[in-house]
C-alpha cells in the first residue's frame, strides 16, 4: 500500500525519564486525514508521545514514520510537522500577522505570497483585522487562534494539538472544539491532539487512543470507545461505569460475586461456567424499580439535577451501585430497599 | 467593570494614608539624593560659568570654560578615547557575557545559583586589590610574560601589556563583566523555552531560531548592560589611573587634573559638565528604548 503524506506511524516506540516509562512499547497507526486524540490522565505520557512525533522527544526504541519514511533522529525542523503548544508559544516581541507568517518565512516563501497566504489564514480564523495587534493585546481565545493559525498555514503533514483548548474556559471551549473540527473538515490535514478532557476526545475524534501509564489501552472510535470500553480503566475513565465481579453459572447466567444476585449475560463466546469475570454497566443503562428482578440495593443517595436523577445504593456486598434515570422515573426513598435492574445487551466483560 | 462616581477615581482615606505612609518611607533616600547628588551637581554647573582670576574663584557668568573645552585638541583626544575604551569594553563585556549568561540562564539547572554567586564574587573584592592582582598578571616581569617566555612565544617581555590603553581595558573589562552579565542573565531567564522550541517546530534550525528569537529577546538586557558598562566606563577614574600608566589620559583623570593640580575649578566643571550631557543622553534614548520594548507605546 502506498503511504500519503499524512500517514502517521509509531512503531514499538519507548521513552523512559530516568528509569521510568513515560512512554512504554507503543505502536499506532494514524491514517492521512484523520482526526485522532490520546486521552488520557495528567502524566500518563501523552505529552511526550506527541513531542516524538514533533522532534523534540527522540524515542529510546522504536520507530517514528511519517508518511511511510522514518525521522526518528531528524530534528523538529527537518520534519514536516507542526505544533500548537500548550501554552501556545506565540513570539511576544512580534505581532499577530508575524507570528503566523514566522513558518512561511523559515520555508523561505516569497513576500507577496506569504502576505496571502496569512490574510487567508485571518480570514479563516476570524481573525480579520487583528494582524498588526502584538501578543499582548489580544484575548486568550484569540491568541489560541493565533497558534492554530501559525501551526495551519505551513500546511503541514501532520498538525499536533497539546491540550489546545485546555487554558480556555467552558463556553470557550465548546466553541472552539467547534471551530477545530469545522477547520478539520476543511482542511483535511491529520490532527493529533493530546487532552485529559474525555468530553473533547468524544466530541472532536474520528479515533481516540486511550492511554494510561505510558501505554495505549485502547484505540478505537469515540462510539466503540464509550459502548464497549476495552479495558477497566478505558471504563472508568471515559464516562461512568458500575464494574461488578461475577461468576459464570451457566449459560448467558452469571452471579455477582459476594452477593448472591443473579445477571443475564448476552453474546457468544461467554466462558465456561465457574470462570471468573468483570461485567460493565453505564449508569443511564440502569432502572432503579420498587420491585421485580434484579440486584436489591439499599438506597444511600439521591441527587437530582435537572432532567436527570443519579440514584445511588449499597448491595449486600457492600459495592457500591449508580443509576441514571430520566427525573420523571420511579423515585425510592432514602434507606428503602430497591431493585436495580439492567437487560442482558447493556452489561458487557472486559478483561480483568 | 462599572465605575460609581463618574468622575475622577475617588482615594480612600485608608488608601491616602498608606500612600503618605510610603512617600515617608522614601524620605530618607529622596533627602540623600538631594544633598549628595542634586546639589553637588548644581554647584558643579554654576561654577562652570564662573571664571578664575589669580587663582581665585570668580562668579559671573562666561561661557569661555565651555569654549575652551570644544576649542581644545588634548581635551578632545581624551574624550573621544575615553569613548573608544567605553565602546570597546562595553563590546567585549557584550560577547564575553552573553554566552555566560545564556548558559547561567538555559544550561546550568540546578547550579545557577552557584554560578551567579561566582560571577558577581569579585564584587566583594576591593577594586584596588583587584587591580593589583592584574598588575601582578600583565607586569614586565609578571605571569603572562614570564609564562610567554619559558614557552619560547617570546625573548623579551611585552611592555604593552600594563600602562597601556590595552591593560586600561582589560581592567575595566574584568570589572564590568558582572554588571553585564546579571541583566543579561534577567532577560535571557525570561525567553520561555516553547518560543524558542516552536521556532525549531516551524521549520528554523538553531542558528535562525537564535537569531529570531533569541536574539531580539534578550535586546532590553543587552541594551541595560551597555547603558552600565559604557556609562561606567565613561567617566573611569581608579582603573585607568592604576593600569593606564598616565602616558594617554582618559577624560576623568582629565577632570581630577583640572580641579586638583591646575586648580581650575570652573575648567573643570565644564568639562564634567559636558560628559554628564553625553551620559544623560544616552540614558534617556535607553529608556526611551526600553519602554518600547516593554510595550508602552512611544
Ligand atoms: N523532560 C523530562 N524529564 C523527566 N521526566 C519527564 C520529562 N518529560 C516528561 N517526564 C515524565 O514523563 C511522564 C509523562 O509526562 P508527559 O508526557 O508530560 O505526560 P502528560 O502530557 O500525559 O501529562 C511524567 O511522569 C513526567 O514527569
Ligand atoms: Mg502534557
Amino acid at each position: 500500500m502506498t503511504k500519503r503524506a499524512g500517514d502517521i506511524e509509531l512503531v514499538k516506540v519507548s521513552k523512559r525519564y530516568s528509569g521510568a516509562a513515560a512512554v512504554d512499547d507503543v505502536s499506532i497507526a494514524i491514517e492521512a486525514g484523520e482526526f485522532v486524540t490520546v486521552l488520557g490522565p495528567s502524566g500518563c505520557g501523552k505529552s511526550t508521545l506527541l513531542r516524538m512525533v514533533s522532534g523534540f522527544v527522540e524515542p529510546d526504541e522504536g520507530d517514528v514514520r511519517i508518511g511511510g519514511a522514518s525521522v526518528t533522529g531528524l530534528p523538529p525542523y527537518r520534519r514536516d510537522t507542526a505544533m500548537v503548544f500548550q501554552d501556545y508559544a506565540l513570539f511576544p516581541h512580534r505581532t499577530v500577522a508575524q507570528n503566523i507568517a514566522f513558518g512561511l518565512r523559515m520555508r523561505r516563501m516569497e513576500k507577496s505570497q506569504i502576505a496571502r497566504k496569512v490574510d487567508a489564514m485571518l480570514e479563516l480564523l476570524n481573525l480579520a483585522g487583528f494582524g498588526n495587534r502584538r501578543i499582548g493585546e489580544i484575548s486568550g481565545g484569540q491568541a489560541q487562534r493565533v497558534a492554530l493559525g501559525r501551526a495551519l498555514v505551513v500546511e503541514p503533514a501532520v498538525l499536533l494539538l497539546d491540550e489546545p483548548l485546555g487554558a480556555l474556559d467552558l463556553k470557550l471551549r465548546k466553541q472552539m472544539q467547534a471551530e477545530l473540527k469545522g477547520i478539520h473538515r476543511k482542511l483535511k490535514l491529520t490532527f493529533i491532539a493530546v487532552t485529559h478532557d474525555q468530553e473533547e476526545a468524544l466530541n472532536l475524534s474520528d479515533r481516540i487512543a486511550v492511554m494510561n501509564a505510558g501505554r495505549i489501552e485502547q484505540f478505537a472510535d469515540p462510539e466503540t470507545i464509550y459502548n464497549r470500553p476495552a479495558s477497566r480503566f478505558v471504563a472508568d475513565f471515559v464516562g461512568e461505569a458500575n464494574l461488578f465481579d461475577a461468576t459464570v453459572i451457566g449459560p448467558g447466567m452469571a452471579q455477582l460475586v459476594g452477593d448472591g444476585s443473579t445477571v443475564a449475560l448476552s453474546g457468544d463466546g461467554l466462558p465456561p461456567p465457574g470462570s471468573r469475570l468483570t461485567l460493565a454497566v453505564r449508569p443511564e443503562a440502569i432502572a432503579v424499580a420498587a420491585t421485580g428482578k434484579g440486584v436489591a440495593a439499599i438506597i444511600e443517595d439521591i441527587l437530582f439535577s435537572g432532567s436527570v436523577r443519579r440514584i445511588v445504593g449499597r448491595l449486600a456486598n457492600g459495592q457500591r451501585v449508580t443509576a441514571m434515570q430520566p427525573a420523571a422515573a420511579f423515585t425510592p426513598a432514602l434507606g428503602q430497599s430497591a431493585v436495580f435492574a439492567w437487560t442482558a445487551e447493556a452489561a458487557w466483560i472486559i478483561r480483568p | 467593570m462599572e465605575r460609581i462616581s463618574g468622575g475622577s477615581p475617588t482615594i480612600l482615606p485608608s488608601q491616602r494614608r498608606r500612600r503618605r505612609f510610603a512617600l515617608a518611607g522614601l524620605a530618607p533616600l529622596v533627602l540623600w539624593q538631594l544633598v549628595f547628588f542634586v546639589v553637588p551637581l548644581l554647584i558643579l554647573l554654576v561654577i562652570s560659568f564662573w571664571t578664575m582670576r589669580n587663582y581665585r574663584l570668580e562668579p559671573g557668568f562666561s561661557l569661555e570654560n565651555y569654549r575652551a573645552v570644544f576649542a581644545d585638541p588634548a581635551l578632545w583626544r581624551s574624550l573621544v578615547l575615553s569613548l573608544e575604551t567605553a565602546f570597546f569594553v562595553t563590546l567585549a563585556c557584550a560577547l564575553l557575557g552573553y554566552p555566560v549568561a545564556y548558559f547561567i540562564a538555559k544550561k546550568a539547572g540546578r547550579f545557577r545559583i552557584v554560578l551567579l554567586i561566582a560571577v558577581i564574587a569579585p564584587f566583594w573584592i576591593s577594586i584596588v586589590m583587584r587591580i593589583s592582582a592584574w598588575r601582578i598578571l600583565l607586569g614586565e616581569n609578571g605571569v603572562i610574560n614570564q609564562a610567554l617566555i619559558s614557552l619560547g612565544l617570546t625573548s623579551e617581555p611585552l611592555g604593552g601589556l600594563l600602562y597601556s590603553p590595552v591593560s586600561t581595558a582589560i581592567g575595566l573589562v574584568y570589572a564590568y563583566l558582572p554588571l553585564y552579565v546579571l541583566p543579561l542573565y534577567a532577560a535571557i531567564d525570561r525567553i520561555q523555552d516553547s518560543w524558542i522550541d516552536a521556532a525549531k517546530d516551524l521549520n528554523a534550525g538553531p542558528v535562525r531560531a537564535f537569531l529570531e528569537v533569541t536574539l531580539p529577546l534578550s535586546l532590553p538586557g543587552l541594551v541595560v548592560g551597555a547603558v552600565f558598562c559604557f556609562i561606567f566606563g565613561l567617566g573611569e577614574f581608579v582603573t585607568p589611573a592604576l593600569l593606564g600608566g598616565g602616558k594617554q589620559l582618559l577624560i576623568a583623570q582629565i577632570i581630577q587634573d583640572e580641579f586638583q593640580r591646575r586648580q581650575d575649578w570652573p575648567g573643570g566643571a565644564a568639562i564634567a559638565m559636558v560628559l554628564l550631557a553625553i551620559v544623560f543622553t544616552l540614558l534617556l534614548l535607553s529608556m526611551r528604548y526600553l519602554r518600547i520594548a516593554s510595550g508602552e507605546r512611544p
